[in-house]
C-alpha cells in the first residue's frame, strides 16, 4: 500500500478526534423534539425530569451501546479476516451467528429474558464445536471455515423449524436484523467487557500480521501458529457473542469495515486494527442514530448494509483505478 | 390502424356497455336467484370470490382459529372436521382434537396439508387472508373454499352470516352477532363523550414492536374510545423508548406472550410515563385482540375497561399475569 506513515497515523488521529464528535451529535438526534442547549445542560447536570430521562436514561446508554458494538464487530471482523487468510472473513463465520439464532429462538420460547444470555452460551458452544471440527480435520483456515459453514447450515435448519412453530415472527425476524431498540444501562453494562477485550486486541497485530503469511514463513518468525490462531478465535468468539447477546444479528460491519480501512491504511495490523475499531463504533453509532431518529424504527442490519455498501464499492472502484 | 370515425367509437361503446350490463345482471341477480330457487347457497366472500354449495355443509375444514371460533360459536362444532394447530378455541374444538373427531390440518399455510384436507372429504372450507395457494389448490379440487379478512366490525359480522348460511346455523349466526352488538353498544355507551385516552399497545418486547394505524388492535382501540400513539405508523413497526417517553401514554396494554410483564413495565419503564406513573398498565390476552372473530368484542370491552376504568361500574374482564407465558407451548 502506498499511504505513508503519517498518512496512517493521522487517518487513526483524526478517527479519534471524530469519535466525541460523532457520540455528541448522536445525543442530539432522536424522535423526542429536544433543544441543542437543553440537551447540553442535561448532560451537565441540568434539564427537567423528562429530559434527563430521555437523553440520560435512554440515549445516552444507548450511543455509547452502539459505538461499543461497532467498535467490537470491527475487531472482530479484522481478526477474522487475519485469521482465516480469507477476505471473506466475518466474525460470524465460526457459527457465532447460527449459535446465537438458536439460543436466542429457544429464549423467545421460554422465557423472554433469557435471550441474551442464551444467544451468548449457544454461540460460545457452538463455535466450540465449529473449531473442534475444524480441528479435527486438519486445523487449516479454509478447514475452519467449511467447519463452520456445515455446522451453521445444520443448526440454521434446527432454528427454522423452531420459528414455524412461533405465532409471533415479526419480533423474531427483527431481532434477526439487530437493533438497540430497548437498551438501556443494563445492556450497556453487559456489553462494556467487550470494549476492553477489543482494546486489549492491539497488542496482538504482531500475531495478526504473521497469521496472514503462510503458516511455514509465520512459524520460521517464531509464532507458533497453532496457538496464535486459537487465541485469536476464542476472542473473536467472546467479543461478537457478547454483543450478538446485545444486539441481535448485526450483519456487514464485522465483514466491510475492515476493508474500508484497508483501503486507507493498507494491512498492517498496527494501524488497521484501531482504525477498524473506531470506524466500526463510528460507523454503527451513525447507522444506529438514523435507525433511531424517525418516530418509528428501521432495523439497524438494514441500515448498515444500506449506508456501507455504496461508500464501499465507490471505494473498491477508486482502489484500483488509482492502481 | 384502422381510421374509426366517431360515431363508430360511440356506437362501439354502447354495444360493450349493454353487454357488460347483461352479463353482470345475469352474474349477480338472475344467476343467484336461479341458485337459490334451485337450494344452492351462494355467498361472496371477503375476497369478493363467489362461492356456491349445491347444499348446506355438513362437514367443513376452518383453516384460521378466528374461523374455528366463528364456526363453534354460532353452533357448527358439529360439523367441523378439520382445524389447524392454532386452534385452541374453543375447549370442545380442543376436546375434538384430543378424542380425534377433529383432524388437525396444519398450521398456517405453506404447511398446511391439502392431502389431509381432501381425506377429510369436506362440503366447505374456510380459509384466511393469506393462504392464496392454499385456496387455488383447493378451487382446482372443486372444494367450495370461503376465504375470510375481515377489517371491521361489520366485516366480521358479515362473515359470521356467511359461515351461518353455508352451515345451515342462520339463526345462531344471528344470535351470535345480536350478542356481539349488545357488547358494542354497551362500550360505546359507557366511553361515549369521556377524553380519548393515549394508549401504547406493546405487541412484542424485544425489540419493542406495536400496532400500526392498519391493525384490528388500532381499530379496537379507537372503538374503545382511545388513541394509539403510534397511529401515524401502519403495519407492526418497531419503536424506540424514546418516541414512548415523548408520546407519553396514559395507559400501556401488554398481552401475555409479548415477553414482558407488568411488572417489568412498572419497575423498569421511566416514571415520566403518566402510564407507569399511574400504574395503568394492564395485560389482555392477544387471542381476543387479534382474532377477528366473536371473542373480538370481549377485546373491545377489556381495552375500554382497562383505558376508562371509572366509566364502567364493575370490571368484567381481569387477567392477572404475573408470570411471563411461553411464547409457544413446546
Amino acid at each position: 500500500m502506498g499511504s505513508s506513515r503519517t498518512v496512517k497515523w493521522s487517518f487513526v488521529l483524526f478517527l479519534i478526534f471524530l469519535t466525541p464528535i460523532s457520540i455528541f451529535s448522536a445525543l442530539m438526534i432522536g424522535p423526542a423534539d429536544i433543544p441543542f442547549k437543553t440537551v447540553i445542560s442535561t448532560l451537565f447536570g441540568g434539564g427537567d425530569e423528562i429530559s434527563r430521562v430521555i437523553v440520560l436514561d435512554l440515549r445516552l446508554p444507548r450511543v455509547l451501546t452502539a459505538f461499543i458494538a461497532g467498535f467490537a464487530l470491527g475487531t472482530a471482523g479484522t481478526m477474522a479476516q487475519a485469521v482465516f487468510k480469507n477476505p471473506l472473513g466475518d466474525p460470524y463465520l465460526l457459527g457465532i451467528s447460527s449459535g446465537a439464532s438458536l439460543g436466542a429462538v429457544i429464549g423467545f420460547m421460554i422465557n423472554f429474558h433469557l435471550v441474551p444470555l442464551l444467544a451468548f452460551i449457544f454461540a460460545i458452544i457452538v463455535s466450540i464445536l465449529v473449531y473442534s471440527i475444524g480441528m479435527a480435520a486438519g486445523g487449516k483456515p479454509t478447514t475452519l471455515i467449511l467447519s463452520g459453514i456445515a455446522v451453521g447450515m445444520l443448526i440454521n435448519s434446527i432454528v427454522w423449524y423452531l420459528i414455524l412453530s412461533l405465532p409471533n415472527l415479526h419480533g423474531i425476524y427483527a431481532w434477526f436484523l439487530g437493533s438497540f431498540s430497548t437498551v438501556m444501562w443494563p445492556q450497556f453494562y453487559i456489553i462494556l467487557p467487550s470494549l476492553f477485550i477489543s482494546i486489549g486486541m492491539i497488542f496482538l497485530y504482531r500475531w495478526l500480521n504473521l497469521l496472514m503469511l503462510r503458516d511455514e514463513e509465520a512459524m520460521s518468525l517464531g509464532l507458533n501458529v497453532n496457538v496464535a490462531r486459537t487465541i485469536v478465535i476464542i476472542f473473536i468468539a467472546l467479543i461478537t457473542a457478547v454483543v450478538v447477546a446485545v444486539g441481535g444479528l448485526i450483519g456487514f460491519v464485522g465483514l466491510v469495515v475492515p476493508h474500508i480501512c484497508r483501503l486507507v491504511v493498507g494491512a498492517n495490523h498496527r494501524y488497521l486494527l484501531p482504525s477498524s475499531m473506531l470506524f466500526g463504533g463510528i460507523f454503527l453509532l451513525a447507522a444506529d442514530t438514523v435507525a433511531r431518529a424517525g418516530s418509528t424504527e428501521i432495523p439497524v442490519g438494514i441500515i448498515t448494509a444500506l449506508m456501507g455498501s455504496p461508500l464501499f464499492i465507490y471505494l473498491l472502484v477508486r482502489s484500483h483505478v488509482k492502481g | 390502424m384502422v381510421n374509426m370515425d366517431r360515431k363508430t367509437v360511440i356506437v362501439g361503446i354502447v354495444v360493450i356497455a349493454i353487454v357488460a350490463a347483461a352479463i353482470g345482471f345475469y352474474a349477480f341477480y338472475v344467476y343467484p336467484q336461479k341458485t337459490q330457487g334451485s337450494g344452492k347457497i351462494v355467498v361472496k366472500d371477503d375476497m369478493g370470490r363467489t362461492v356456491i354449495l349445491n347444499k348446506t355443509a355438513d362437514r367443513v375444514v376452518s383453516l384460521a382459529p378466528s374461523n374455528t371460533e366463528i364456526l363453534f360459536a354460532i353452533g357448527a362444532g358439529s360439523k367441523v372436521v378439520g382445524v389447524t394447530e392454532f386452534c385452541d378455541y374453543p375447549p370442545e374444538a380442543v376436546e375434538g382434537v384430543k378424542n380425534g373427531s377433529i383432524a388437525v390440518v396444519g398450521g398456517f399455510a405453506s404447511d398446511i396439508s391439502i392431502e389431509k384436507i381432501v381425506s377429510l372429504k369436506p362440503d366447505a372450507v374456510f380459509a384466511y387472508y393469506g393462504q392464496k395457494s392454499v385456496v387455488e389448490e383447493l378451487e382446482n379440487l372443486s372444494i367450495p373454499t370461503v376465504v375470510f379478512n375481515p377489517h371491521n366490525l361489520d366485516m366480521i359480522y358479515n362473515d359470521i352470516t356467511i359461515a351461518g348460511e353455508i352451515t345451515g346455523m342462520n339463526d345462531g349466526a344471528k344470535k351470535v352477532i345480536s350478542e356481539m352488538r349488545n357488547t358494542v353498544n354497551y362500550v360505546e355507551s359507557h366511553v361515549a363523550n369521556l377524553p380519548a385516552k393515549k394508549v401504547f399497545f406493546v405487541a412484542w418486547g424485544n425489540p419493542l414492536m406495536t400496532a400500526g394505524n392498519d391493525t384490528f388492535i388500532n381499530y379496537l382501540i379507537s372503538l374503545a374510545d382511545g388513541k394509539n400513539i403510534f397511529s401515524d405508523s401502519s403495519g407492526w413497526p418497531t419503536v424506540s423508548m424514546e418516541s414512548i417517553v415523548a408520546r407519553n401514554p396514559d395507559a400501556i396494554i401488554l398481552t401475555p406472550h409479548c415477553g414482558l410483564t407488568k411488572k417489568d413495565v412498572l419497575n423498569n419503564w421511566s416514571n415520566e410515563i403518566n402510564a407507569v406513573k399511574n400504574g395503568s398498565v394492564y395485560v389482555i390476552d392477544d387471542d381476543i385482540l387479534v382474532r377477528p372473530g366473536p371473542r373480538i368484542v370481549q377485546g373491545l370491552l377489556a381495552i375500554a375497561e382497562d383505558i376508562h376504568p371509572n366509566a364502567f361500574e364493575e370490571k368484567s374482564y381481569n387477567l392477572e399475569v404475573t408470570e411471563q407465558w411461553a411464547v409457544a407451548a413446546p
